[in-house]
């Protein structure tokens, strides 16, 4: 007789773990398991790139304290691959063969890395760069002075790309499109981070494929570039892209065409089963259609609101857009909704100001539909706060790109109203104060 | 109240014309702060559910909450060194001003704090029982995701020790905030529900 569970969670990373406490405020009792792939407890998958730069320690990578499962009473199968779901008898099957029953699931499976085919690359034991493994197989072979081919320069590439620079390798990216990030940034943005990693000595060669590759065993090789250029590399890293994995859903009879498809309750098309994170196409406010964006902050998001539902309170996911906070080489760069606008219709404008002081808003019509900050990003959180509610900004057109905007620009009743009413109630008692609350 | 009197030149409308002299007066002649209409904690002891509200028809702009909360958030706490000769903590509240309207914002510790949910880290947290959002700088890697999702521009980058975000902590040392304390106008009030 298989054990039964009211909540069953599919995945240990920001969705699932933010589902776990959605769950837990609202449902003290409601038992849960939760089956994480990896040997880890849940840690934060964008920080690998500071554990290899050797900017945080181990300890640092975790997303929550010690002891977090027993406290919130978590039935963590550590290591654990759930192989097969059955929605109608509503019942998992793990890797090992244990069945579990459950009355809801949440299938966060998160993504993987994209491996296109290149000739060659099957015999070279190469790198992805999106675990605490990878982080720990790179800081291995990058002991000695490495080499390092990067192929693909959006935000794992050139995140790997920083890592492998402070670890004292010599570091190449190739990419592709003509510019660095190009999903991410704009064409300036893009121009000054490529700057700044210049200035690092990492060499970036746009415009160009990876067309074969030759192994020497050990993980090295040569890459033939498009052009027929030829690069040497000690370690290989393949960061081309990265795509739902729906492996499990389908399995358990969801379409999932553009990653598992839910509607505004995180739910799927099947009775009992929620999805949430980087593997669920879910409501881009920005774009006004389901979309995959496969960020941190958008996967706790849904998770959270993923959580809410499966305890039986009814609360519609709000929505996101595609929100990216980076920092290269100590340029920080901010960015929201549509940065680069996919045609006519749009009203761009940009501002330069000393140094690296860069920032460019996107309208439609009245409403703000992206922005970018570099260098200077201070409250840039107002500016996406406009655009998650498509605001109407007709009134404060003016304004927005001034370092001062804020919601002194507002009506006063609008200003009030956010100020002093949306704002929650806190509360502070003597013991609190006396520890530091 | 002479101070009051002193440092309230609405008119003159330059804040660097009477920034020194409020300064000098709050250092000298009100080393107690402001008077405050509420207290926190009830006879019981329980918890009071509080906030901090800035009214702009009283702010002036004279930018001594920033100045008082950098103090307090300094290492020695003395407002001379905090700005002279120790690394300048970044100021958690923030007075915004356009024309004659100004007001001082910090962190509203949001019921669904967009900061907390967005962190890549776990630094930034929710107390359940207090409801005070709170960064842990030791857990922090400065990331700025939070200054990418805080709706009223609370958060900011303080490299004063670390790479590590700084915001409004409620000034946990202290009974009264020292931006409502040190306020000559009770421009920001704590208003217990």
């Amino acid at each position: 007789m298989a054990a039964t569970y009211r909540y069953a969670m599919v995945g240990n990373s920001a969705a699932a773990i933010n589902a776990c406490d959605a769950v837990r405020k609202l449902d003290p009792e409601g038992s849960i398991i939760l089956f994480g792939e990896e040997k880890y407890r849940c840690y934060s998958r964008p920080l690998i790139s500071y554990l290899v730069a050797g900017q945080i320690e181990s300890g640092g990578m975790y997303y929550r304290p010690p002891g977090y499962y027993r406290s919130m009473r978590v039935d963590f199968r550590k290591g654990t691959r759930v192989e097969a779901v059955d929605a109608a008898k509503r019942t998992l099957t793990t890797a090992e063969g244990e069945k579990v029953r459950w009355r809801s699931l949440l299938l966060a499976t998160g993504f993987k890395p994209f491996i296109p085919p290149v000739p060659g690359l099957e015999e070279i034991d190469y790198l992805t760069f999106v675990s605490w493994d990878d982080a720990r197989r790179m800081l291995a072979r990058t002991a000695k002075p490495a080499r390092v081919l990067i192929v693909g320069a959006g935000l794992i590439g050139m995140k790997a790309a920083e890592a492998a620079e402070a670890r004292g390798a010599k570091v190449t990216v190739v990419e592709k499109m003509e510019r660095v990030l190009p999903q991410a940034l704009d064409e300036q943005a893009s121009r000054m981070v490529w700057e700044r990693c210049r200035e690092a000595g990492i060499d970036i060669v746009t415009g160009q494929g990876v067309a074969g590759l030759e192994p020497r065993g050990g993980g090295k090789g040569k890459a033939v570039l498009d052009d027929g250029g030829e690069l040497e590399f000690d370690l290989l890293v393949m960061a081309v892209g990265v795509r739902p994995r729906v492996e499990l859903a389908e399995d358990a009879g969801l379409q999932c065409a553009r990653g598992i498809e839910v509607d505004e309750y995180q739910r799927t098309a099947l009775e009992g089963v929620y999805a949430a994170g980087d593997a669920v196409s879910a409501m881009d406010v920005v774009l006004g259609r389901p979309s995959i964006n496969a960020l941190w902050p958008v996967a706790a998001l849904q998770g959270k609101y993923a959580g809410m539902n499966m305890a039986g309170k009814e609360v519609p996911y709000p929505g996101c857009n595609s929100m990216n906070a980076v920092e290269f080489f100590g340029l920080p760069v901010l960015s929201a909704g549509i940065v680069n606008p996919p045609g006519d219709g749009y009203e761009v404008v940009t501002r330069r100001g000393d140094g690296d002081d860069y920032r460019k808003v996107v309208l439609q019509g009245d409403v703000l539909v992206g922005m970018l900050m570099a260098g200077r990003i201070e409250r840039a959180g107002i500016l996406t706060g406009l655009i998650q509610e498509r605001a109407n900004v007709r009134r404060v057109k003016n304004f927005l790109l001034e370092e001062a905007f804020g919601h002194i620009h507002l009506p006063r009743s609008v200003r009030q109203e956010r100020i002093t009413e949306t704002a929650a109630g806190i509360m502070k008692a003597g013991a609190a104060r006396d520890k530091g609350v | 109240m002479a101070e009051i009197m002193v440092i309230v030149p609405v008119y003159a409308y330059d804040v660097y014309v009477y920034r020194p002299l409020a300064l000098c007066l709050k250092v000298t002649a009100r080393p107690g702060g402001a008077l405050l209409p509420v207290r926190l904690e009830d006879e019981e002891g329980d918890l009071d559910l509080i906030r901090i509200v800035p009214r702009e028809e009283y702010c002036i702009g004279c930018r001594l909450c920033e100045i008082h909360c950098v103090v307090q958030h300094s290492k020695s706490k003395n407002i001379i060194k905090a700005f002279k000769s120790e690394r300048r903590p970044v100021k958690r509240v923030e007075v915004e001003e356009e024309g004659h309207v100004s007001f001082a914002l910090q962190c509203r510790h949001c019921d669904e704090a967009p900061c907390v949910t967005a962190c890549l880290s776990g630094a930034m947290s929710k107390d359940p029982r207090t409801g005070v959002v709170t960064n842990d700088p030791e857990r922090c890697v400065g990331c700025w995701t939070c200054i990418l999702v805080c709706p009223f521009g609370a958060v900011r980058r303080d490299e004063a020790d670390k790479k590590a975000v700084g915001k409004c902590d409620l000034c946990p040392d202290l009974e009264v905030p020292a931006c409502v304390a040190n306020c000559p106008n009770e421009a920001l009030l704590l208003v217990e529900e």
